[in-house]
């Protein structure tokens, strides 16, 4: 162990992460995240799913439910930063805290790299002559101008969180609030004036999709709704977590449920959802909202435009916070001595941790150096280079929601005593050495979802299913050198003092009912001698 | 596209909209923060274990019994019921032949227990004085809350709890409560359990 100052329960402590987010900036953290993968997503599933493009979503939905669910449970009982990792962390221990880690991290380079591509999909569509514009590099077509557009974005992502020009909260939240709007407009204009149940019959009918086309289609759908870990992210910074979290993931839960459903349903009965060139998003997986506004009568002339530009600064912003999350995530791995300190090195200018938000956003330009060089383009997304980053952006994020679930399912064993604001519903009592614990039958339920999205993921990605666990052995190998070097257990854990981290996390959120009610359990524990060694 | 309306469609528009606005209306309905003197009210309240409950006088400790049963729901305190039997002191400090009517006391206060789902321990101890001997039982228990049930007839010279729960109140190592039951209310107690 290091000096006092260095233990998790001091460092969590030490935050200087001020509690100011409140329940609709939580909600937005969410949304800006979450709310802006439907734009990136309906047209990559539509080409894979075809005429069963709901059945998709819903598929994944409800494993999106669970999930989040999952996550409102954990989030509200250890509201602290790190996510998916911390939880890993309390409950599997360092190895897999890492291993959830280094997938998370895939999954928030990949969000950089996948999320500025969709934001200039969109902003491209002012530019039509922007996607035309190739060059011949090897057996590839090079969309040189999409690409150059790319980089571009994300070395301004880089200036800007070096620089530390956050995108204001109040700017986030007024545009979340634009954004909501507009798509609701566009979704209840579009039942209303143009969706046809006929077509919608039509396309299930004609365009069934097989097992394996569905089974990327759902697994491609899970890329809608990921993000709701963002939350969690800032855990540490919301007021009265215990509270807001689990109402904040709920509400986001159940309206990316509605949007996701709303657009698909909508998709399905305004465009054909054919093979290829015969469906309606064909050439179009950059920006298949404005090609749904633009099909709306009336209002389509205005709504496709205004569509385009909310959709870009939306999406382009969710690739803002994949700089943030990563930063964050990088942090509270080194915090818990994953990875080296050198990544939490403060610019003394700007007062940012440069070196994680350098390192990270190279990794996003490398990843899509590699996706506009990969050959192909006539799978799932009809672009190759969405395909490689979707297929990664899905693989980061079943891996590391699977290891949540397992977490979530071990830390009902392992730490009862921390109180849970909220529970995931379902729960079966079961009497282990006499004591009753809650095993989470939908917890159970849920990890079998994500495993098999995971399978999905693994058996119908071929290039997810190379990439993404080549990412996690060189993060592994990576790790283990590191361990080895700072003399600390490769595979075993650093001893920690996790019941004082977690009275203070609850003492600085001013939760004391939970604080009162842990402090309560732990007395009663030490009283009956069932201390565990 | 041309304009297509669609009784369906509409349907669904109106469904969607009422989903979204009660979604983020219910959400954005947080209920107020507890301020912390409240909370470790409630929390010192639910971490009451074991409750002792004296048998007094016998109406009104029965009726204590109903009390701490009550004040017991929800969190499964142990409940302990005591008859301290007074031995002057020229007798000796021996226990005495069943008082029946202490016996009949004991099964009432046992069966309202049972009643909340409670199952109560009992116990008839003697003394030289009882409110010692309760306070030294709250001890040897480590007991969390007293509840005593007093009559309104004290002698005169007495403190208004009168002489045991006076002593209980001023010595009990934990949280007391007394019940002092009006004089209008006495009627409905039964002073004789048969």
């Amino acid at each position: 162990m290091g000096a006092a100052g260095d233990t998790p329960s001091s460092a969590i402590g030490a935050s200087e992460l001020r509690r100011d987010v409140s329940v609709w900036g939580s909600y937005m953290w969410g949304y800006a995240d979450v709310g802006a993968d439907i734009y990136v997503a309906l047209g990559i599933v539509a080409l894979a799913a075809l005429g069963f493009t709901p059945l998709a979503f819903l598929a994944a939905g409800l494993v999106y439910a669970m999930v989040g669910l999952c996550y409102a449970e954990l989030a509200s009982a250890y509201p602290v930063a790190g996510g998916g990792q911390y939880f890993a962390l309390r409950g599997l221990g360092d190895l897999w805290g890492f291993v959830a880690g280094s997938a998370l991290l895939l999954d928030y380079t990949i969000d950089i790299a996948l999320f500025t591509v969709i934001s200039f999909g969109y902003f491209n569509f002012f530019m039509p002559f922007a996607q035309t514009l190739t060059v011949k590099v090897g057996p590839t077509h090079v969309q040189w101008f999409w690409l150059l557009e790319t980089i571009a974005g994300i070395v301004v992502l880089i200036w800007m969180n070096v620089r530390g020009i956050k995108v204001s909260s109040s700017f986030n939240n007024l545009l979340g609030v634009v954004a909501i709007t507009g798509q609701a407009i566009i979704v209840i204009a579009g039942f209303s004036l143009v969706w046809d149940p006929g077509l919608v019959v039509q396309n299930f009918t004609h365009y069934p999709a097989t097992l394996g086309q569905f089974a990327l289609g759902s697994s491609l759908a899970i890329i809608s709704f990921v993000g709701l870990e963002s939350i969690s992210q800032v855990a540490q910074e919301t007021r009265r977590p215990a509270t807001i979290i689990p109402r904040t993931s709920i509400g986001l839960i159940l309206s990316v449920l509605l949007f996701a459903m709303a657009f698909s349903i909508l998709a399905a009965g305004m465009v054909p959802l054919g093979q290829g060139p015969h469906n309606g998003f064909f050439g179009h997986s950059g920006d298949p909202v404005a090609l749904i506004a633009g099909h709306i009568p009336v209002i389509g002339i205005v709504a496709a435009p205004l569509t385009a530009l909310i959709g870009g600064v939306i999406v382009f912003i969710s690739a803002n916070s994949g700089v943030v999350s990563a930063s964050r995530l990088t942090y509270s791995m080194s915090l818990f001595r994953l990875v080296p300190r050198w990544f939490n090195k403060v610019n003394k200018r700007y007062a940012t941790p440069t070196r994680t938000i350098i390192v990270f956003s190279c990794v996003a330009i490398v990843q899509t150096l590699i996706a506009f060089l990969t050959p192909g383009g006539s799978g799932a997304a009809g672009n190759a280079a969405i395909e490689l980053l979707t297929d990664l952006y899905a693989f980061g994020a079943t891996t590391g929601y699977l290891i949540v679930f397992v977490s979530l399912i071990t830390l009902r064993f392992k730490d009862p005593y921390t109180p849970r604001p909220y529970r995931m519903p379902l729960n079966l009592p079961v009497t282990v050495k006499g004591r009753t614990v809650d095993f989470p039958v939908l917890g159970v339920l849920g990890m079998i979802g994500v495993a098999i999205t995971l399978f999905e993921v693994v058996f119908t990605h071929p290039l997810g299913r190379i990439a993404g666990p080549g990412w996690i052995l060189l993060c592994g190998i990576l790790y283990m050198v590191y361990r080895r070097r700072q003399k600390l257990p490769a595979l075993g854990n650093v001893p920690r003092n996790w019941e004082e981290a977690q009275k203070r996390v609850l003492r600085e959120a001013e939760e004391f009912e939970s604080l009162e009610e842990y402090e309560g359990v732990l007395a009663d524990r030490d009283a009956a001698g069932t201390k565990p060694a | 596209m041309s304009l297509t309306l669609s009784p369906l469609g509409i349907t669904l528009a109106v469904a969607f909209t009422v989903g979204l606005a009660g979604t983020l209306g219910w959400m954005l309905r947080v209920p107020p923060p507890a301020p912390r003197g409240a909370t470790s009210t409630v929390r010192s309240v639910e971490s009451i274990r074991k409750v002792l409950v004296p048998i007094l006088d016998l109406g009104a400790s029965v009726r204590a019994v109903e009390l701490a049963a009550r004040l017991n729901q929800g969190h499964k305190a142990e409940m302990l019921i005591v008859d301290v039997h007074e031995i002057p002191l020229q007798a000796p400090l021996a226990m005495p032949e069943k008082d029946p009517r202490i016996q009949r006391a004991l099964n009432a206060a046992a069966f309202i227990a049972t009643q909340h789902a409670i199952q109560p321990r009992t116990k008839v101890n003697v003394a030289r004085q009882a409110g010692h001997r309760i306070v030294e039982i709250a001890r040897e228990e480590n007991v969390d809350l007293i509840v005593m049930g007093i009559s309104h007839q004290n002698r005169p010279n007495e403190s208004p709890l009168g002489r045991v729960a006076e002593h209980v109140v001023r010595n009990a190592h934990c949280e007391v409560v007394v019940d002092r039951v009006p004089r209008q209310k006495m009627a409905l107690i039964p002073t004789e359990m048969d």
